[in-house]
């Protein structure tokens, strides 16, 4: 169907162009428009209402992307360690991709445990990750 | 002092260990792996057992004909697979380079998300004219050979089924492609099902086509591993 479609335009570019000085001519020239017109605006219009579905879409990356990596391929190497200031969304999401073993006890907490987990966190100077399993440990008490 | 142990006890063992999934992607398999741009992903499902799909893989409704239903069969002869395909597909074929699997969507989807391992090319590559470089180069991507001046005795002889005549057109050898496992946005998108079409059209065979029909859809739906592309190209 596509290549008909350019087969087509070679055809109009070869034999009508020539041939828009005259009346036939300009009359080919005519009807292949209005031929060709719909297909190609339904094609514009589709490509247009894909669009406007894709900038409705939200990124779809999922959990299981970024974090479940409990194989041991996929841990992090190297010193990984948290960093200061992360808001608590940002600590959780770092926690749950690089030390899920520590998520996993943080996220069974309380609601008022995990609030205190991460006070604990942003009071320490280097938001270091020994800081928080500590934290973990004693309000899990 | 139990927790203290039992946190100890718990980095360790994920460290070291696979961790057994209670929501598996099969019977016979808790997760999988696959390359996606230079990186191990591990492709398995959400585990929380209370997740929800929300958002726009939740919608229902769609206009018709921009996202209409789409038949299960793509196009005559290529087989339509489901997810335990896929992953056989990841673990077997793209494992082994000897398949690709395809994002057929526009990059403004492919951007916000695919499933790993995938390649993108828009189905409005495979549209373009035969000798659009960029179709050129996306065939040749594929495993497609380039021919030029062949001889008219040639393909004559290859039309009735010699030489391999199968897998050859007038401008393509497609005889050592790879399998291509087309996917995009679920039942009620044609962008993987136009690609197939225009694929066929050159010439692409059938039987090294495979159609994904679920697409991010049904993989959203099994909060299967998605990941957001680390560049526009892949």
């Amino acid at each position: 169907m596509q290549s008909d479609r350019h087969d087509f335009w070679k055809q109009c570019a070869v034999t009508v162009y020539p041939m828009s000085n005259s009346v036939s001519g300009r009359l080919a020239l005519v009807f292949s428009l209005l031929w060709t017109a719909p297909s190609l605006i339904a094609e514009a219009d589709y490509l247009r209402a894909l669009e406007q579905e894709a900038a409705g879409a939200l990124v779809v990356e999922s959990p299981a992307a970024s974090v479940p990596v409990p194989s041991f391929f996929d841990m992090p190497v190297g010193d990984v360690e948290l960093g200061p200031g992360l808001s608590k969304e940002e600590f959780e999401a770092r926690l749950k991709s690089d030390f899920y073993g520590s998520y996993v006890f943080y996220s069974r907490l309380s609601a008022d445990a995990r609030a205190r987990v991460y006070e604990d966190y942003l009071n320490s100077p280097d938001g270091g990750i020994d800081v928080v399993r500590d934290a973990i440990i004693r309000h899990a008490d | 002092m139990f927790w203290r142990i039992a946190v100890s006890l718990g980095c360790l063992l994920v460290s070291t260990m696979t961790w057994a999934n209670e929501v598996k992607l099969d019977a016979k398999r808790d997760s999988l792996l696959v390359i996606d741009q230079g990186r191990v992903i591990t492709v398995q499902r959400i585990q929380d057992l209370n997740n929800e799909i929300t958002g726009f893989y939740a919608r229902t409704s769609r206009p018709c004909p921009h996202f209409c239903i789409q038949p299960h069969a793509a196009a005559p002869g290529v087989l339509t697979v489901s997810e335990i395909e896929v992953f056989d597909f990841m673990e077997g074929p793209l494992a082994r380079g000897e398949g690709v699997l395809i994002d057929n969507r526009l990059e403004s989807f492919y951007r916000k998300g695919t499933i790993p391992g995938s390649i993108h090319i828009p189905f409005t590559v495979f549209e373009k004219d035969p000798s659009d470089p960029e179709l050129v180069a996306a065939l040749e991507r594929l495993g497609a050979i380039k021919r030029d001046g062949v001889s008219s005795i040639t393909r004559m002889f290859e039309r009735i089924g010699l030489f391999g005549g199968r897998y050859k057109t007038d401008n393509w050898d497609f005889s050592r492609v790879k399998t291509v496992l087309m996917w995009c946005n679920g039942p009620w998108c044609d962008q993987s099902p136009r690609g197939i079409r225009a694929l066929l059209d050159l010439g692409f065979p059938a039987d090294r086509i495979l159609y994904y029909r679920g697409g991010m859809q049904m993989w959203q739906l099994f909060g299967l591993t998605t990941v957001v592309p680390t560049s526009a190209e892949n």
